[in-house]
């Protein structure tokens, strides 16, 4: 509700310090959504039926992307990005409505001591340690592009929002079959292996679309394939995260879920100034270095245990 | 939970991540007109995504600690 309220308040505001504002009240509500949903399936689906039950919510979220940019991009185009934030605004109060009739919250408790324990748990885990700095370092790849993707298309090729915003739903798309892809192949290969790998492969790809000028349909296609592979990574990277400290396992998620703002706010902010100062050239090795480090962390530090599989009921 | 209330759950879920998501990436097609309509750069109208996020730093760290669901009990699920 918070969110929907805010973003709906944000269409309307005539200063850009405001809409700063508002746009932060907003997240505030947003930032706790995440870390109670994945709770809420961990408490409500059990382990060999949780998997599913993810994969359908990443569906449903990717799903925003594939339909969302291009409906926002048209939407503002023809009318005004208020009208386009206002409707976000709209349909966010609308799910509150609907969770608040649906659901009933419950109480859980757990004392202060229990709580840091667990944080110290997961502190004096090196592997836990690496899987999240390395979490850290692929969303600040992936936030400096996403949030300037639909500019690069309009920038790259002189398109209009709404042209820029359809070209862009490639990346939904690709986020979208990567995302459905890459759990199935981690199961079957290895998680880290698919983690270290697809961040480097998405990472040169990315590193190609922002520096040689490339036709508007080849663009468009590796982009579909940098989204696909870095959409693999999602999966298996939220798997690997879950393996770590299983009896922490909230909790990571957690520092898991505040590292993942962390990295929207660091992306924009360094793309922004990368994009201000050089161009998007920049920005593309910016991104491969995150996604290179991120990479080396992961096969450096990061283990792979599959504990839960050897815990879970027959 | 029957199988019924568990599409439900799963259903109602899938909405609220899916509007979650959406209302953080609407920023990115708009960006251009909002530099415009503030007379910012580019890069400057890009903080109004960061300002998003800027929140969960904190917040969504702290919220476990009020919940505290799937730690340890739950780790064998």
């Amino acid at each position: 509700m918070i969110m929907g309220v805010f973003t709906l308040l944000g269409s309307l505001v005539s200063s850009f310090g405001l809409l700063l504002i508002l746009r932060a009240c907003a997240g505030a509500g947003a930032s706790v959504i995440f870390p109670n949903v994945n709770a809420t399936l961990g408490d409500n689906f059990p382990y060999r039926e949780r998997g599913r039950a993810i994969s359908t919510v990443i569906a449903f979220n990717t799903m925003a992307s594939v339909v969302g940019i291009p409906i926002a991009g048209i939407v503002a185009e023809a009318t005004s990005w208020r009208v386009s934030l206002a409707l976000v605004g709209l349909l966010a109060i609308g799910a509150a409505m609907l969770l608040f009739f649906q659901l009933r919250p419950a109480q859980v408790h757990v004392s202060e001591s229990r709580v840091f324990e667990l944080y110290r748990t997961i502190l004096r885990n090196r592997s836990a340690i690496a899987a999240i700095i390395s979490s850290l370092l692929g969303g600040l790849y992936w936030f400096t592009w996403a949030t300037y993707l639909v500019v690069f298309f309009q920038d790259r090729f002189g398109l209009s929002e709404g042209a820029a915003s359809t070209w862009a739903l490639t990346m939904g798309l690709g986020v979208f079959i990567g995302s459905q892809v890459g759990g199935r192949v981690g199961d079957r290969y290895g998680h880290r292996p698919v983690v270290a790998s697809a961040i480097v492969v998405s990472g040169v790809l990315l590193l190609v679309q922002t520096n040689v000028p490339l036709p508007l349909l080849i663009t468009s296609a590796l982009n579909l394939v940098l989204s696909a592979v870095i959409g693999a990574r999602f999966a298996t990277n939220s798997t690997l995260l879950t393996e770590q400290v299983p009896e922490a396992r909230g909790t990571l998620l957690a520092l898991s879920g505040a590292t993942g703002s962390l990295s929207i706010v660091g992306g924009a902010a360094i793309g922004g100034l990368l994009l201000d100062l050089y161009g998007f050239w920049a920005l593309g090795i910016f991104c491969m270095c995150a996604a290179l480090l991120s990479s080396l962390i992961v096969l450096r530090f990061v283990r792979e245990e599959p504990i839960d599989l050897e815990m879970a009921p027959a | 939970m029957t199988a019924r209330e568990r599409r439900l759950l799963l259903a109602i879920l899938g909405f609220l991540t899916f509007s979650s998501v959406y209302t953080n990436i609407v920023i990115s097609p708009v960006i251009t007109q909002l530099a415009a309509e503030f007379g910012v750069t580019t890069g400057t109208a890009g903080l109004v995504a960061a300002a998003y996020g800027a929140p969960g730093i904190l917040i969504a760290g702290r919220i476990r600690i009020a919940s505290g669901a799937n730690d340890s009990s739950s780790a064998a699920r």
